[in-house]
C-alpha cells in the first residue's frame, strides 16, 4: 500500500476545481495564444473569467464518464494549470486524457509528467480503465516527450490534419494499456 | 461548364433527413449486428423517439450536414451518410455512412452515395480532408473504403471490448488532392474507353 494520497505526486497535487476562485487563473492562461494552440485545435482567443466560471462550474459536476482536476505545485500551493479524464466509455474501460499547464515558468520542468502519472495511476487503479487514449499536436514535441516516456506508444498520426501559421501539421495519437502500463 | 449532379448518383438520390428515416433507422437498431458495426455505444433496439434523437440534424448547424440514401426509383430508405464534427478552421470533417438492412447492403448502393458524398464535401463544403472510424472487426467497411482510396491513419489498439475479445479502433483518412487525382485517373479512364 503506498503511504502517499491518491492525489499527491512529487511535485504537485490533484485538487478540486473552485470554478468562483479558479476562473481568473484560467482567464489569465486563455491570454497566451501559445498556450492555447498546444492543446486545442479551435482558433485561439482570449476567454473570459466569466466564460471559465460556467465552464469550470459544468466541469465538475459529478460524472461517471469525466473527472476534471486543478494542478496544484506542492510548493506555495500555486494553481498550475488542469489535467482530465474523460469520455469514458465503460463497456470498453477506456478513456481519454488532456492536460494543461497553464503557466510558463512550469513548462519543461516535470510538473506535467508528475501531475500526469497520479492521473494514469487514479484512472488505472481507482477507475479500473483498460485503455488510455491521447492526441498530440507535431509541434509540441515537448508534450510528446512526456507522453513517451509515461509508457504511451505512438498509434497513428492523421497527417496535415491542422492548418496553423500558415502551414499544415499532423495531429499524433497515443495510447497506453493497463498491461503495458509501470509505475514509476 | 456543365456542373455535375450533387445529390443524384446512378441508383441512388440523397435527400434531407426526414421523420420516415427515423422510423427506418428504428427498424433497423433491432437487428443487434447493425448498431454494433458502426458504434462503440453498446448496440440496443431504439425507440422513435430515440432514433429521431440520433440523427437529426440541428436545423442550424453548420457543423453537420445529414442526408438519407434512397433508392431512385422507388423512393425507399435505404441508410443514412452524413458528414459532422466540421473543423472549418482545418477544413476537416468526420464522414459516416450505413446501408440499414443487411440484405440491402454489397450492392452498389453504399458506393454510389460515397462518390456523391465525397464531391460534396470536397468541392462543395472545399473540406481538405475527411476521417472515418471502423472496427477492425468490420472488414467490409475497412474494404468499402479504401476502395474509394481511404487508408489508416490511426489504430487504436484493443479500444473495443466487444464479443469476447479486443478490437483495434481505425480511424481511415481521405484528402482532396487523393481524391482529385483519383477522380482525374477515372475521367482519363473514361476518354480512353470512349
Amino acid at each position: 500500500m503506498l503511504d502517499r494520497g491518491v492525489f499527491q505526486g512529487e511535485l504537485v497535487r490533484l485538487a478540486a476545481i473552485d470554478p468562483a476562485a479558479d476562473a481568473g487563473t484560467f482567464s489569465g492562461w486563455y491570454h497566451n495564444a501559445e498556450f492555447q494552440k498546444l492543446l486545442d485545435s479551435r482558433p485561439a482567443r482570449p476567454l473570459s473569467r466569466q466564460f471559465f466560471e460556467q465552464d469550470l462550474g459544468s466541469s465538475i459536476k459529478i460524472s461517471n464518464t469525466q473527472y476534471a482536476f486543478a494542478i496544484r505545485a506542492l510548493t506555495g500551493d500555486e494553481l498550475i494549470g488542469w489535467v482530465e479524464l474523460d469520455d469514458i466509455e465503460w463497456p470498453h474501460a477506456t478513456g481519454w486524457i488532456g492536460i494543461g499547464i497553464g503557466n510558463p515558468a512550469y513548462w519543461s520542468k516535470g510538473y506535467g509528467t508528475d501531475a500526469m502519472k497520479i492521473l494514469i495511476r487514479f484512472a488505472f487503479l481507482e477507475v479500473g480503465l483498460y485503455r488510455l487514449s491521447l492526441n498530440v499536436f507535431e509541434y509540441n514535441e515537448r508534450a510528446l516527450r512526456v507522453y513517451e516516456k509515461l509508457g504511451f506508444k505512438v498509434e497513428g498520426r492523421v497527417k496535415n490534419y491542422l492548418n496553423r501559421d500558415g502551414r499544415r501539421w499532423d495531429v499524433i495519437y497515443m495510447g497506453l494499456l493497463r498491461p503495458e502500463w509501470q509505475e514509476t | 461548364m456543365d456542373t455535375l449532379p450533387l445529390f443524384s448518383g446512378k441508383k441512388i438520390i440523397l435527400t434531407a433527413w426526414t421523420e420516415e428515416d427515423a422510423e427506418a433507422e428504428a427498424r433497423w437498431s433491432e437487428d443487434p449486428a447493425y448498431l454494433s458495426l458502426i458504434q462503440s455505444e453498446p448496440p440496443r433496439p431504439l425507440s422513435l423517439a430515440q432514433a429521431r434523437k440520433k440523427n437529426r440534424p440541428a436545423e442550424d448547424a453548420h457543423d453537420a450536414f445529414v442526408f438519407s440514401i434512397r433508392e431512385q426509383k422507388s423512393s425507399r430508405v435505404l441508410g443514412i451518410v452524413s458528414i459532422r464534427n466540421i473543423q472549418w478552421n482545418h477544413s476537416l470533417g468526420d464522414l459516416f455512412l450505413t446501408i440499414g438492412d443487411a440484405a440491402e447492403r454489397r450492392q452498389g448502393y453504399g458506393s454510389d452515395a460515397l462518390d456523391l458524398v465525397l464531391r460534396f464535401a470536397f468541392h462543395e463544403l472545399n473540406l481538405d480532408h475527411l476521417l472515418a472510424t471502423v472496427f477492425e472487426f468490420n472488414f467490409p467497411a475497412r474494404q468499402f473504403f479504401e476502395k474509394a482510396g481511404f487508408t489508416e491513419e490511426v489504430r487504436m489498439r484493443e479500444a473495443l471490448l466487444r464479443f469476447g475479445r479486443r478490437w483495434d479502433r481505425l480511424i481511415l483518412g481521405l484528402e482532396k488532392s487523393t481524391w482529385e487525382s483519383r477522380q482525374r485517373q477515372f475521367e482519363g479512364e473514361r476518354d480512353y474507353v470512349g
